[in-house]
């Protein structure tokens, strides 16, 4: 347990979000390099470990919580999603991060995930992907490709659920997808995750080494290597006040995120003709051709950064958040009280 | 003709549902209220929205009995298929009111002339009074909606005048009610309500043998039904985050704290279901808020594993729970009492949680914003079992009170507070008392919180020491909840020689107290005890009370003696307890006590 002092600190590195305890996952398990890239990550933004909420589920993915220094909270299978919701709407100042897996979100969760989705609630929310159930010992997960066997020789003759098609569809305003082995690109996608204001759906191919990382598998760290396609990379950089706000015609725009002094610059959209993230069908389109060719693509395939984030529908512009009340604050007043009787009478 | 009976009656309206009376109906027995009286109400519904039998019952008692009676004095029939229990159930003397523009009509108009054929809807016994009400309705209202509605409001007009209603007391609930929908509406409504006045005076003498007699009240006095109540009771106790599912009979109290919620610091969300309303609770607890969820049976079950989790993590929420008949889809619309022990130990393994059982509407109100202090205090859930009886029935009722405790937060440290901390650990038990000090995140140190075994210090543990310790820890909050003073005491009425005992709870305690006094009358003297939780179950004077009665009878609305079964568990009983059940999804009334205690005595 960390004491408060850290919040007279006057900055963070990577360590400062580390803890003495371990999630125990298998060596070279990808979810491992999620931590390590959401360590950096909070480290560029410079947010005090008190200030994170960390909502998990079940499964290898939920143990990560166990090393990230942050208020974590530990939920149910399937469950994180609700608990997040209340989480962020009772204290929307925090900086909410939903971590999930596969089945997590796509089996168990999937009703809960898709509400939550369409709420466009202020928070990231990160699928580590693995295509299968490493916590039980390599069953089939609801990703898992048609093709590929577990580790008991079971095929799935059913195509995989598709997260970020269904992200899109439900509402996500911000979906983007990376991979465990492609640290850089997954430290830019965490930071504007977390500064995009909304729900930021991130969907993380992140191999299982020990029932998941075979020849067959297309959750492997080769297959991904090999299979991977790029699709707009985003880097999070300083803007000035006058940045550039035409985002057909800059690869880099100014970004209204959480925090002003933030845009995001993409640093490939003039090799791929024609593609503009913030138009939904035109990524709804885009990914379904990817999807059918089984390939890797990575990056940010989806932004609007102009919705209302869920928790301005009760607060509005008030950042008077019911967990600041003090007691007193909760209850009606006498005449309030009396107020409310007089319909009864 | 004895004197009439004055303000004792009750009216049962057969009809169909959703052909607008249930509004009508409520409008009539709010402005009965309004004329001083004591006035319950109780529907009997299917679960269906338009065009299945359905009746509405109006209770007005001289003594303040707020209990269904088995016996009906003033019948107000529209459809044919109940006409004949609702005659069975008509007192001799009893006044029936019918649609005389109907098929039934003609029956009924064919039996009182003596004609043959419809003798079984004869009571020559009762007076009949019929009113060509569709056809007023037609003859004065050109809208076909409209037409349907003002049947209904010309029968109040007809009962009006037969009973002496005061009609300004009717005329300002439907101000009440229609205040938003304008003038055209509300004088629709005063328009009906004259017709059938007129009606009813020129062709009618009022029956003799009933009186109604306006009552005048120094202290104030309201008319509410039991989820106006447990609402009430949420706002009360500082809820500020609420989370529901629509199901019957639930629904109203979501619905009321929706309406709340824009005039307090409240948030207010319709889940995706029920352990996700649940879920959002206990997130936003955990953030800091006071939460609760409502929901009914099958809601309850969908909750499990969350309420586990809520009493293991140590995160407080209250849950309202407004018992129907069960299991699985059950009958939504129907009364039973019958989850005491789904709500003692749903969810796996071992969770302790604290359950009210509030019998009274003043009682749904107390122990609903007393609950949420309790849930905090304690860092547990706390179930509140109401049931479709209570939730859905108005009652009158006395002055309720702003609630004499304040908020308790329960033991949450401050940010100063834990500043001056260095050895903070979230689940040491510092007091001895079970109950651990809790930070909340972004205002103190950082830890996870899991539904997994830990240590003090909240780090994942397997040790077999830490295990056990914390399951004990869990336990002695019961316990301490217990010994708080907090939780509400038993009601108890013991008159003088009495050597009979009755343990009830929930909507139940109304339809005992009547009986009560049914067996008083037959100089049996009965002592009551109102049980106010099952968890922790008020040990010393539960003890106290079995042991100084020869025989107990307990009273509740489930098949298998939950309540019993709960209580034989705990104590030496001596086979002193008798139950006295129903579970066929009717309400419990007075006689149905009375008659079982008398014959169970006379063996």
């Amino acid at each position: 347990m960390s004491s408060s002092d850290q919040t007279v600190k006057k900055s963070y590195t990577a360590d400062d979000y580390s803890t003495e305890n371990t999630a125990n996952l298998c060596p070279g398990c990808g979810h491992l390099l999620i931590v390590r890239a959401l360590r950096q990550a909070l480290a560029e933004l410079q947010i005090p470990p008190e200030k994170i909420n960390l909502i998990a589920g079940i499964g290898c993915s939920g143990k990560t919580v166990a090393e990230i220094n942050s208020n974590g909270l530990h939920t149910l299978h399937g469950c994180a999603a609700p608990v997040a919701m209340g989480a962020q709407l009772a204290n929307p100042e925090q900086e909410n991060i939903l971590i999930s897996g596969d089945g997590d979100s796509w089996a168990i969760g999937s009703g809960k995930m898709i509400a939550l989705l369409r709420t466009n609630l202020d928070l990231l929310y990160i699928c580590e992907n693995n295509g299968t159930y490493g916590l039980t010992r390599g069953q089939l997960s609801p990703t898992t490709k048609m093709d590929s066997p577990t580790r008991c020789g079971t095929v799935s003759d059913i195509p995989p659920v598709d997260g970020i098609g269904i992200a899109l569809v439900s509402g996500a305003t911000y979906v983007a997808r990376g991979f465990s082995g492609r640290q850089k690109l997954l430290i830019e996608q965490i930071k504007a995750g977390i500064l995009h204001r909304g729900l930021a759906y991130l969907e993380v191919f992140s191999p299982c080494r020990t029932f998941n990382d075979h020849e067959e598998s297309h959750h492997s760290y080769r297959y991904c290597q090999r299979h991977a396609t790029d699709f707009p990379r985003i880097s999070v950089v300083d803007v000035e006040a006058d940045y550039p706000t035409d985002r057909q015609l800059d690869p880099e725009f100014k970004f209204e995120g959480k925090k002003t002094n933030f845009g995001l610059k993409f640093d490939n959209l003039n090799e791929i003709p024609g593609y503009d993230p913030t138009d939904r069908n035109l990524a709804l389109k885009t990914w379904e051709d990817y999807w059918t060719e089984q390939v890797i693509p990575l990056g940010l395939l989806y932004i609007d950064d102009s919705a209302r984030a869920h928790h301005q529908r009760f607060y509005g512009e008030s950042d008077s958040y019911i967990a600041d009340l003090r007691p007193e604050e909760t209850r009606p007043s006498q005449s309030d009280f009396s107020t409310i009787l007089e319909q009864f009478k | 003709m004895h004197s009439p009976t004055v303000n004792n009656l009750q009216i049962e309206v057969a009809t169909t549902n959703g052909d607008y009376s249930v509004s009508t109906n409520d409008t009539l027995a709010n402005g009965l209220f309004k004329m001083g009286l004591d006035v319950t109400t109780r529907r009997i519904f299917p679960s269906n929205i338009k065009g299945a039998p359905s009746r509405y019952i109006i209770r007005l008692s001289d003594c303040s009995l707020m209990a269904p009676n088995n016996r009906t004095d003033i019948a107000v029939l529209l459809i044919e298929e109940l006409a004949g229990e609702v005659l069975d159930r008509t007192v001799s003397g009893g006044v029936i009111v019918y649609d005389s523009t109907s098929s039934l009509g003609e029956k009924l108009t064919a039996a009182t002339d003596g004609r043959t054929g419809s003798e079984e809807f004869y009571r020559e016994d009762c007076v009949y009074y019929p009113v060509p009400l569709s056809q007023l309705a037609a003859t004065n209202f050109s809208d076909s909606r409209l037409k349907r509605i003002m049947r209904n409001v010309i029968y109040v007009g007809v009962l009006s005048q037969l009973l002496g209603i005061k009609p300004a007391a009717i005329r300002e609930v439907f101000k009440e009610n229609f205040s938003d929908k304008g003038k055209k509406v509300i004088n629709s409504n005063f328009t009906a309500l004259k017709i059938g006045r007129n009606y009813a005076r020129q062709q009618f003498a009022p029956p003799a043998n009933y009186q109604l007699k306006e009552i005048t009240h120094k202290t104030p006095r309201y008319f509410m039904r039991g989820n106006d109540a447990t609402a009430l009771g949420t706002v009360m106790g500082g809820c500020t985050y609420a989370s529901w599912y629509p199901i019957t009979p639930a629904t109203l109290h979501g619905e009321n704290l929706e309406r709340y919620a824009p005039r307090y610091p409240l948030i207010v969300e319709q889940g995706e279901n029920e352990d996700s309303c649940l879920g959002r609770a206990l997130g936003a607890a955990w953030a800091g808020a006071r939460a609760s969820v409502s929901t009914s049976g099958p809601g309850l079950s969908n909750m499990a594993e969350f309420l586990g989790f809520s009493s293991f993590a140590e995160i407080p929420v209250v849950i309202f729970n407004i018992q129907r008949m069960g299991p699985a889809t059950g009958l939504p619309t129907h009364t039973k009492q019958g989850d005491l022990l789904a709500s003692l130990y749903l969810s796996h393994d071992e969770s302790p949680r604290i359950i009210l059982t509030p019998s009274t509407v003043e009682q749904l109100y107390d122990y609903s914003w007393k609950a949420f202090n309790i849930a905090a205090r304690s860092q547990m859930p706390v179930v509140i079992l109401s049931d479709m009886e209570l939730g859905l029935s108005f009652y009158t009722i006395a002055e309720l009170n702003y609630p004499e405790q304040p908020i308790d937060p329960g033991k949450i440290l401050s940010e100063e507070e834990l500043g001056k901390i260095s050895d903070f650990e979230r689940y040491r038990d510092l007091d001895g008392d079970g109950i651990c000090y809790r930070s909340l995140p972004g205002k103190g140190p950082t830890y996870v919180t899991r539904g997994a075994y830990h240590d003090r210090e909240a780090n994942l543990s397997e040790k077999p020491a830490d295990c056990s310790q914390k399951i004990e820890r869990l336990f002695k909050k019961v316990q301490t909840a217990a010994d708080s003073g907090q939780l509400p005491s038993p009601v108890l009425e013991e008159p003088d020689g009495a050597e009979v005992g009755i343990i009830g709870f929930g909507s139940s305690i109304y339809a005992i107290q009547e009986a009560v006094g049914l067996l008083r009358e037959q100089d049996i003297q009965v002592a009551l005890f109102d049980l106010p939780a099952i968890s922790p179950l008020p040990t010393a004077e539960l003890q106290e009370f079995i042991d100084r009665y020869k025989t107990i009878f307990v009273v509740e609305q489930n098949y298998t003696g939950q309540l019993q079964k709960i209580i034989q568990t705990e104590f030496a009983v001596e086979n002193k307890l008798q139950g006295i059940r129903r579970y066929d999804g009717d309400y419990l009334t007075a006689q149905y006590i009375s008659r079982y205690c008398r014959e169970c005595l006379e063996q």
